[in-house]
């Protein structure tokens, strides 16, 4: 887009805010003075922008640092990068197939995502100029001789390279029979290859070396020592490499496998104690264990393997023969902890018996306790009846007629009303009950109101008072009357407080019934009372 | 000719160039954004840099020649 002479003081109004005279005056005015700086030769600097110059009729403009700065902000951060560095690498390294990601390609990678805004067709790409760059660098250097050298590593002697260079000299099987012929180059070329092969060929080895220590195995097999030792070993052969602490190692870890044939299943647990067990015991048998020292245990072993010494076959016969010593030697070991065991609880029955007895003396007491043989507090139990509501709350008006007696036999009647059921049924053959002779017609034999029938008496009642003087009971009796109840007096004889007199509502039944009428009850009544059987 | 009126000037013609439009101010010349697309250049010492892309300003002289 083209931003004309108009176009721009619009633009210059806009962002200035001035008027557009004022804006094209100005700018005429800058004009004149430009040209008469590059009229008289001189430069004119505008700051932000730039300055003006003049060579010959041409006016040049420079941009300040500022503006170059400020239109190249979308690539901040960018810096110009050595190219020589990458292909010397590339050159170095010419056996490697493929440039996998290399420096330079991760150096191009951020400019390629700018590469988009590519526009000229003129111009060579980056990547195009990159390589004629280097095509042209690899023309320059094929007049050089180091180069052809590099670039021809094959036709080099081996031995020659191997010997001037050091780096190319690899430890391992390079250097080891069949592959100290092979040539490094092709080594490097076709690593992966090569890789195999060694991996092969470490097999072949390796299965030459299990070939010996099988023949080895098989005679000690044949020998009696178990075919699981001999595939033991062998997987020992397989993992370690073949030497001598390994296989001792293997061996330590699997001394009980060959005992097991030998050995009867009782000396497993002592072999596993004496390798559990403190070093105290080893060390007094190992005394036993000493004079077959080692010079006997090899000329024993030379004995039974007379061609081939094996640290593994070694090894195993010093742990038979160890393992064998050790069972003797914890044999005696069982009839020491045998001995010692029933030695230990002296003391122990002397507390058992003072315990035994103190509890036999507690629980006989407790139990007289429980059964009322001998009253203990909190132990004996008392007798309570089915809903023990005991009615202890007398009237104010029973406390005025009561005597200073009466009260205080009421008093503790009030403190414990669990008690009274006890006296009761003490004294329930004494008790009387005052009700009337036949059934009404218009009244059931049993229920809450109505007139007390005699035929009901078998049944259950819900006791309300529990008065120490008849007087008082009677004028409960005609109260409740009046409200319709059915109203019971009793006469309970106490030992403690002499005669009661309990008032009851109601003729039940059965228990149930009886409970069910008490929930009916009106506040007085329902928050303390008992049922109990007419006597 | 003030102050504000020349840093207004340069801010104008800034964002034009750096929205790729050529600036002509009548008279004195046209400034024209110039893109140019990284590339490998061989320094005086003989190593070879990729430079960066850039955006320049190219100034045009209304009367040229």
């Amino acid at each position: 887009m083209h931003i004309d002479h108009s176009k721009l003081v619009e633009l210059l109004v806009e962002t200035s805010g001035l008027e557009k005279k004022k804006v094209e005056s100005q700018l005429k005015e800058l004009l004149d003075e430009i040209k008469a700086a590059i009229e008289e030769g001189d430069a004119y600097e505008v700051d932000g922008l730039g300055v003006f110059s003049g060579i010959g009729n041409n006016v040049i403009f420079i941009p300040a640092n500022e503006l170059s700065t400020e239109i190249n902000y979308k690539y901040a951060g960018m810096e110009p990068i050595e190219m020589d560095d990458a292909i010397s690498r590339e050159e170095e390294t010419p056996q490697e197939s493929e440039p996998s990601p290399s420096e330079t390609d991760l150096d191009e990678d951020p400019f390629a995502g700018l590469l988009d805004d590519v526009a000229d067709a003129d111009e060579p790409g980056p990547h195009t100029s990159f390589e004629l760059d280097l095509d042209e660098e690899t023309e320059g250097h094929a007049d050089d001789d180091e180069p052809r050298e590099e670039e021809a590593p094959f036709d080099l002697d081996d031995e020659k390279g191997s010997e001037t260079d050091p780096q190319e000299e690899k430890p391992g099987p390079d250097k080891w029979g069949i592959d100290t012929y092979k040539d490094d180059t092709a080594e490097n070329m076709f690593s992966g290859l090569l890789g195999k092969q060694e991996e092969s060929q470490e097999t072949e080895k390796e299965s030459v070396e299990e070939d010996h220590f099988n023949a080895v195995f098989e005679q000690e097999g044949e020998e009696g020592s178990g075919d699981n030792l001999l595939s033991e070993f062998t997987e020992a052969e397989d993992d370690s490499d073949d030497t001598e602490e390994a296989l001792r190692a293997e061996l330590e870890a699997r001394p009980d496998a060959e005992d097991e044939d030998d050995e009867e299943e009782f000396n497993d647990p002592f072999e596993t104690l004496a390798a559990e067990n403190n070093d105290d015991e080893d060390d007094s048998f190992a005394d036993e264990a000493k004079p077959t020292s080692s010079q006997e245990k090899v000329e024993e072993e030379e004995e039974v393997i007379p061609v081939i010494k094996n640290l593994s076959s070694e090894g195993a016969k010093k742990k038979r023969n160890q393992g064998a010593e050790k069972a003797k030697a914890f044999e005696p070991k069982k009839d020491k902890t045998k001995v010692k065991t029933p030695s230990e609880p002296k003391s122990q029955p002397v507390m058992l018996w003072v315990l035994l007895i103190i509890l036999i003396l507690g629980g006989g007491t407790y139990a007289l306790g429980y059964f009322g043989i001998v009253s203990i507090p909190g132990v004996t139990p008392q007798p309570q009846m089915a809903s023990a509501n005991t009615q202890t709350t007398p009237p104010a008006t029973q406390a005025e007629e009561t005597t200073p007696q009466e009260q205080q036999a009421q008093q503790p009647q009030e403190d414990s009303p669990a008690e009274e059921p006890a006296q009761v049924q003490e004294q329930e053959p004494a008790s009387q009950v005052s009700t009337g002779g036949s059934v009404p017609a218009n009244q059931p034999a049993y229920g809450m109101t109505g007139v007390p029938v005699s035929a009901a008496n078998d049944g259950y009642t819900i006791v309300i008072y529990s008065l120490s003087r008849e007087s008082s009971a009677e004028s409960r009796r005609n109260e409740l009357s009046e409200e319709g109840y059915r109203v019971l007096v009793t006469t309970v004889p106490s030992r403690q407080y002499g005669t009661l007199w309990r008032v009851s509502l109601g003729q039940f039944r059965t228990m149930r019934d009886a409970a069910l009428a008490a929930e009916e009850l009106e506040s007085p009544f329902s928050e303390n009372y008992f049922i109990t059987k007419i006597q | 000719m003030t102050n504000e009126f020349l840093e207004t000037l340069g801010i104008v013609i800034r964002d034009q160039i750096i929205m790729k439009n050529s600036v002509e101010i009548k008279g004195l010349g046209t400034f024209k954004p110039v893109h140019h697309n990284q590339k490998q250049e061989k320094r005086s010492d003989g190593t070879n840099v990729m430079m960066p892309p850039k955006d320049t300003i190219e100034f045009t002289a209304e009367n040229k020649g």
